[in-house]
């Protein structure tokens, strides 16, 4: 036990000092950073006061009020999430591993059990998890307590007890050849959950969930409420420690049946899965052109851009347009306002949209802007990889967008939403410009070798980067002002400009034409003069 | 100004926030030249050859390369450079064999022009079996001679190295040694290669600069720089003995 609690301080220490790194050279940015570390520091100090204020000052009545709000209706929602959670976690676990960040190798070759190091590895995990969220539950604590103690009951429940302990039956399942067995019977039993719930729909003529789909996580839920309601406020600190001592009752079991080749690195993963993108069937290009041909093949080209990215589009609008659809129709049957939805769905939609150009931000750094440093020795002229790498981006921007505008389309029943990246395409020129100059800096600042580099910087090492942090907010604002802007503007510019509307789209087109030169040269300068780091 | 010389580094300053990698270097290599570039981790070596290339910008001072300044005429400058990273970044979803005719593209060759060094430098650092694997899938050692060859076939009048032997098997090490010999002696190619290992600085520089902590300490012919540590002495002495180390 003690040997558990040392590697458990070690990887919570680790986890921390990642976190919290700045990696940048500059003083400001090594303030911010510490500015960060005070921020985690207080929000913990935070949540240690609102558990103690709420239990002096508020009156009793009140905490019997927030605890009334616990209802047994309440686990429906955490419940029903965390089950997703769980399954998907089962289902879609890829690296059949125990996943460890380099930082802990070392522990491998110490003598220690391998369940100690793994109980260690969760526990120090877990909690550094919990400091780092502690803002967000404190938050979510003070404000709303109904949401929050649903949630946090049954999240800490999941991240202490159950998604480690499902990790390692997967990793014991997939060593002894079980696997399959185990997804069978997950089949069945969501087979079963879904059978019985539209047999309670039919039957009942209202809209049921089954509670089999819902069991594996409401435990953890109700464990934490009838605690808290026998307890009181002394269960709020004992309920994560018996999430603890739950998780290790049940890990150890089955950590003696792991062995050391079930430990995998984090760039492991990383790497294997960067293996699995590789294009291999196709004919090798050998005869590349022109200087200008070359780069023009080899950034546009599908050959060279994994499948999966190539049809994540097409199979993200065909979703788009099926969930547009669905939700029209429950809209409709509910008799709600269409109108409604779209000032509330722009936000929603502008977050999804950042989200998606995230992945052209990394696919910058890992497919084209990595290799700039072969460019700048072997390219006379910049100006041609400046050209082709907006358009690129700016083609994968369109779809992006366009995925999102096809959902709207449908939910609205008007395609003059779907058509507005080419009713207004300046927008979009001046997002892929802005995508692709923001992640200059980010490169030059971080040698990305693998894709492991740029996964974890997108979990945690480089998440109090300032770069990072300006790179997200620059990245949500401008999704969220494109988004509005051809929402809003394409729909009224085609109503309004009727007879006119050959003369507003030319002048559109040219101002996007000279905004677009105007980007190029502007990057060509920006690729010529740029430090880079390999 | 010094005319006629390979490569001309002159006062070159590089700092990255408060750290200064690179102060105030000067040295030139002269076609014919192997110029080796010595010093122990950090000491600025890989910060001065990326300055070379053009590939960071220095806080002050400038780069020749043949006479033209590597950042007032970047295209002809670097028209004539082959370059070997300390961990070549090359691009995961080629081939070597796509690559090499990649990289000769973009600097104008055609396919026929470089297909027969293509040929023997794949034959020569003995990667058959390779070329036609995902760059992906090539061991550290084979990623490194693959940047090597594609610095070599674009016919390159300078090349710079950046600790270009690591990784690589004994083998390759001989042929790497006996190629740049070749290259210096026969086709008056100037290299300047960055490198910790003694048998490549003692069997092939005939240059060597000496750097610690960003300053260029000593610098002069492999003789010169010899007879510091008196005769017959072997250039582990000679550094020892300039860094002020003892065993």
């Amino acid at each position: 036990m003690k040997r558990v609690f040392l590697v458990t301080k070690i990887v919570f220490m680790n986890r921390l000092l990642t976190s919290f790194r700045s990696y940048s050279t500059s003083r400001r940015g090594r303030v911010l950073a510490k500015f960060g570390v005070a921020l985690q520091v207080a929000s913990l100090v935070l949540l240690i006061i609102i558990f103690i204020a709420s239990a002096i000052v508020t009156h009793m009545e009140g905490r019997i009020n927030i605890f009334s709000y616990a209802s047994p209706d309440d686990p429906l929602v955490a419940s029903s999430l965390i089950t997703v959670f769980i399954l998907s976690l089962l289902y879609f676990s890829g690296a059949k591993a125990i996943v460890y960040y380099p930082s802990d190798e070392f522990l491998l070759y110490q003598p220690l059990q391998l369940y100690e190091i793994y109980i260690g590895l969760y526990l120090g995990e877990s909690l550094a998890y919990l400091l780092i969220t502690a803002l967000v539950l404190a938050f979510f604590l003070r404000i709303a307590p109904k949401i929050a103690y649903t949630l946090f009951f049954s999240v800490i429940f999941v991240i202490l007890v159950l998604a480690p302990v499902i990790r390692l039956v997967i990793v014991v399942a997939f060593k002894r050849g079980y696997l399959e067995i185990v997804r069978s019977l997950l089949y069945i039993y969501i087979v079963m959950g879904v059978v019985y719930t539209v047999y309670e729909v039919l039957n009942q003529k209202s809209f049921t969930l089954s509670p089999l789909l819902l069991y594996p996580a409401s435990a953890g839920y109700l464990l934490g409420i009838e605690m808290m309601k026998t307890l009181s406020f002394v269960a709020i600190a004992i309920y994560p420690l018996t999430c603890l001592g739950l998780g290790l009752v049940l890990a150890y079991p089955l950590g003696k049946a792991i062995d050391v080749s079930d430990f995998v690195s984090f760039e492991e993963v990383a790497f294997r899965r960067q293996l699995s993108l590789k294009e291999l069937k196709r004919d090798l290009v050998l005869d590349w052109g022109s200087p200008e041909e070359a780069v023009k093949k080899s950034l546009l080209y599908p050959v060279f851009t994994p499948r999966r990215v190539v049809t994540r589009y097409g199979l993200g609008m065909l979703v788009a347009l099926a969930l547009g659809k669905a939700i029209r129709f429950a809209v409709k049957a509910l008799n709600i306002n269409i109108q409604v939805p779209v000032f509330i769905v722009i936000p929603v939609l502008a977050t999804f949209l950042a989200s998606l150009t995230y992945s052209i931000v990394y696919e910058f750094l890992l497919y084209d802007i990595k290799f700039l440093w072969i460019l700048r020795l072997y390219l006379a002229d910049m100006g041609i990889y400046a050209r082709m790498l907006l358009i690129k981006s700016f083609i994968k921007v369109m779809l992006s967008a366009e995925i999102l505008l096809l959902f709207l389309a449908e939910l609205m029943n008007s395609y003059v939403y779907a058509s507005a990246p080419l009713i207004l395409p300046l927008p979009l020129v001046l997002y892929a410009f802005t995508l692709t100059l923001f992640t200059l800096p980010y490169m030059r600042r971080v040698r990305i070798q693998t894709i492991a580099d740029v996964v974890r910087s997108e979990s945690t090492a480089f998440a109090r980067d300032p770069v990072t942090l300006l790179l997200g907010m620059v990245n949500i604002v401008m999704a969220y002002v494109i988004l509005s802007t051809l929402v809003f503007v394409a729909p009224v510019m085609v109503s309004a400009s009727q007879p006119y509307m050959f003369i507003v789209l030319a002048a559109v087109y040219v101002s996007t034409y000279v905004v677009y030169k105007l980007s190029v040269k502007l990057l060509q300068k920006k690729f010529t003069e740029v430090d880079v780091p390999i | 100004m010094v005319t006629g010389k390979a490569i001309v580094v002159d006062g070159i300053t590089k700092s990255f926030g408060e750290v200064i990698a690179v102060n105030n270097i000067s040295f030139s290599v002269d076609h014919g030249s192997i110029y080796c570039l010595v010093g122990s981790n950090g000491a600025g070596k890989t910060t001065t050859l990326k300055i070379v290339v053009g590939l960071l910008k220095p806080d002050s001072g400038r780069v020749l390369i043949e006479g033209v300044d590597v950042y007032v005429n970047r295209v002809e400058a670097l028209k004539r450079v082959g370059f070997v990273p300390d961990y070549p970044n090359l691009p995961a979803y080629l081939t070597p064999l796509e690559f090499f005719y990649y990289v000769a593209s973009l600097r104008g060759f055609k396919r026929s022009d470089i297909e027969e060094d293509v040929r023997s430098y794949v034959k020569l650092f003995g990667l058959e079996n390779e070329v036609n694997k995902p760059i992906i899938a090539l061991s550290r050692g084979n990623l490194q001679k693959t940047a090597i060859i594609a610095a070599l076939i674009v016919k390159p009048r300078v090349v710079v190295m950046d600790e270009p032997l690591t990784n690589i098997d004994i083998d390759s090490q001989i042929i790497f040694k006996k190629l740049v010999k070749k290259m210096a002696e026969e086709d008056k190619v100037a290299l300047l290669i960055s490198s910790h290992m003694l048998p490549l600085i003692e069997g092939v520089c005939t240059h060597v600069g000496i750097i610690d902590r960003g300053r260029m300490i000593a610098e002069g012919d492999m003789d010169t720089i010899l007879r510091i540590a008196g005769e017959k002495a072997r250039f582990e002495d000679v550094y020892m003995k300039i860094m002020g180390k003892s065993i």
